[in-house]
């Protein structure tokens, strides 16, 4: 897998048109929750491909058939995505915040994300997906930055357009991590 | 809605969203059962196909080609090249030591020398009027690995002989005519197997007898095999061919091996990961659930050519660095297919003991039937893999 289809595969499996839905409304709150929830997913995707060979290992899964897992997930995931409309932001109140649920999970914290990290921590070593896991972070925040601007946010059924076609690249992302996998060693 | 509401509702569909796509993983990808196997099971695995081969073969010659296990029958058919191929497969476990392998090679041998006939382009290997290029080009590698073994150069001249007939089979694309006629010579049909088993053959006769000229028409088949063959005989899938890697292999050991070029690396690449799907795919096929998943296990000789060809790739390595970060896969997958093969095995660690049957002892069967090649192909692929097993 080349370091661009693992960060356009990480990047649309988190899909920042559905964290930018869920995410408060008001500006300071919005990028707080935000900051919170794509830290807390790239401490977790981190993790996982730190800790790839050794989960991978445990369940006599090679690298290569971990590949095909990540692409058979983010078609899923991406299939969602693309029929399902994103849902509407709702304050939780209480202890739990709206940036723990639902912007990490089960937004950005989803099956396509945890194996596609793994995946490429197994395949490219744990540097190299470090650094791709960073940079589609960093993208996801660009995006639902972009997405939540009061310029956009009437335009709502264009954002839900947008959202449906993030889902579809996530599938053709999908495609591609899975052949790549069947033709792996 | 109450605000627990909204965070129960949300959990609820998360985890459904993790269930629904972990089982469609669950479905798509099973775990990969490669056992542990040390170098001495295996090469105690090999010792009792080898021994299998010797037992099931008559005064005459002939193998036992084909038996059911549960009707404690033999059932019928012969292939001259299957016949070749256990020869081979016997002389190369006379040379990795194991015994009475040679003595039994040299019955087949004798057995496949009466039925060398002249043919309108030489002398050629087999039965009836349409002779199969296998047949010739596996008598070949055998009869260069009984050289190797005992160094006896008593059919050298007949060696040469039948590398010229294998060089008329060739056509000047470099494609390999799988038939010859009796009466009419070569006939342009194909086969997925005999490209690879002429190329193997005439590198094999370039390296014992270099100035004989055989290496053109090794190269012609080669550039063939690597640049037009997918192409022309089967453009999907590719074909997985452990006779191709067997010539490349030798072909490394040349005085002045051919170069690896883009479109040799290209086709190497294509073998590696046809090679690496197939173990890993055989791999999850450990009955239960995944019958219905990736159903019957594969034919034993299956996964013996995968093994002999991933096991020759890596020795190829030796010479010719193609691997790169691949090769820890490539070995894991080897070893992995050998592993494979041990488990399957019929138990025969002493084939010829009151207990043992030999008609079963040492064979894989796959629904209750083995075949001559069963033994053949796992025999090669294990006697190869045993470099790359824990002591």
């Amino acid at each position: 897998m080349n370091f661009v289809l693992i960060v356009a595969a990480l990047a649309t499996a988190m899909n920042p048109l559905r964290l930018a839905a869920v995410s408060p409304n008001d500006r300071l709150e919005r990028r707080r929750a935000t900051l919170q929830a794509l830290s807390a997913i790239l401490f977790v995707s981190l993790g996982l491909a730190w800790w790839s060979s050794p989960i991978i290992g445990s369940i006599d899964v090679s690298s290569s058939s971990a590949t095909i897992a990540a692409g058979l997930a983010l078609a899923v995931i991406g299939a969602r995505d693309t029929v399902v409309k994103p849902p509407e932001f709702e304050p939780t109140g209480g202890r739990i915040g709206v940036a723990f649920i639902p912007m990490f999970f089960p937004t950005l914290f989803n099956p396509a994300v945890a194996i596609m990290s793994i995946a490429a921590g197994a395949e490219r070593g744990v540097w190299v997906a470090l650094i791709a896991v960073t940079t589609a972070t960093v993208l996801v925040a660009l995006g639902a930055e972009a997405a939540s601007l009061k310029s956009a946010r009437p335009r709502r059924h264009w954002a839900r357009l947008v959202a449906s076609a993030v889902g579809l690249s996530c599938v053709v992302a999908g495609a591609l991590v899975a052949t790549h996998g069947v033709m792996s060693i | 809605m109450p605000a627990v509401g909204v965070v129960t509702r949300r959990v609820l569909a998360g985890l459904v969203t993790w269930a629904l796509t972990l089982g469609v993983v669950a479905v798509g990808v099973h775990p990969e059962r490669c056992g542990l196997v040390a170098a001495d099971e295996a090469f105690d695995a090999a010792t009792a196909a080898a021994r299998w081969l010797s037992s099931n073969i008559d005064q005459s010659g002939r193998f036992t080609y084909r038996y059911d296990r549960d009707r404690q029958q033999v059932l019928g058919g012969y292939s001259e090249p299957r016949h070749a191929g256990a020869l081979l497969s016997l002389y190369q476990a006379a040379a990795a030591g194991i015994t009475d392998a040679e003595s039994a090679a040299d019955l087949g041998l004798a057995w496949a020398l009466e039925r060398v006939v002249e043919t309108p382009i030489g002398p050629a290997f087999g039965q009836g009027s349409r002779l199969e290029t296998g047949s010739t080009a596996l008598l070949v590698a055998a009869m260069v690995e009984r050289r190797n073994l005992n160094g006896s150069t008593t059919h050298d001249q007949l060696l040469i002989d039948l590398g010229k007939t294998l060089e008329a089979t060739v056509t000047p694309a470099g494609a390999v005519d799988a038939v010859i006629d009796l009466q009419d010579g070569p006939i342009a049909e194909r086969s997925p197997f005999y490209t690879g088993e002429t190329l193997w053959a005439l590198s094999r006769l370039h390296l014992t007898f270099p100035d004989q000229g055989f290496s053109e028409g090794a190269l012609r088949v080669r550039h063939y095999l690597i640049a037009d063959r997918d192409d022309v005989e089967s453009p999907w899938p590719p074909i997985s061919d452990h006779w191709g890697s067997y010539a490349f292999e030798t072909m490394s050991r040349w005085p002045s091996p051919p170069l690896i070029d883009a479109a040799a690396r290209e086709w190497i690449d294509r073998q590696m990961w046809l090679l690496g799907l197939q173990v890993r795919y055989e791999s999850q096929r450990v009955g239960g659930v995944t019958r219905l998943t990736r159903g019957d296990v594969a034919l034993p000789a299956g996964i013996g050519t995968v093994g002999e060809a991933l096991a020759n790739w890596l020795l190829f390595d030796e010479r010719e660095p193609v691997l790169g970060d691949d090769l820890v896969d490539v070995q894991q997958r080897a070893v992995c297919a050998a592993s494979l093969l041990v488990e399957r095995q019929t138990p025969g660690n002493e084939p010829f003991s009151d207990l043992a049957d030999p008609s079963t002892a040492g064979a894989w069967f796959r629904l209750g039937i083995t075949q001559v090649d069963d033994q053949q192909h796992p025999l090669s692929a294990l006697l190869l893999t045993v470099d790359w097993m824990t002591p």
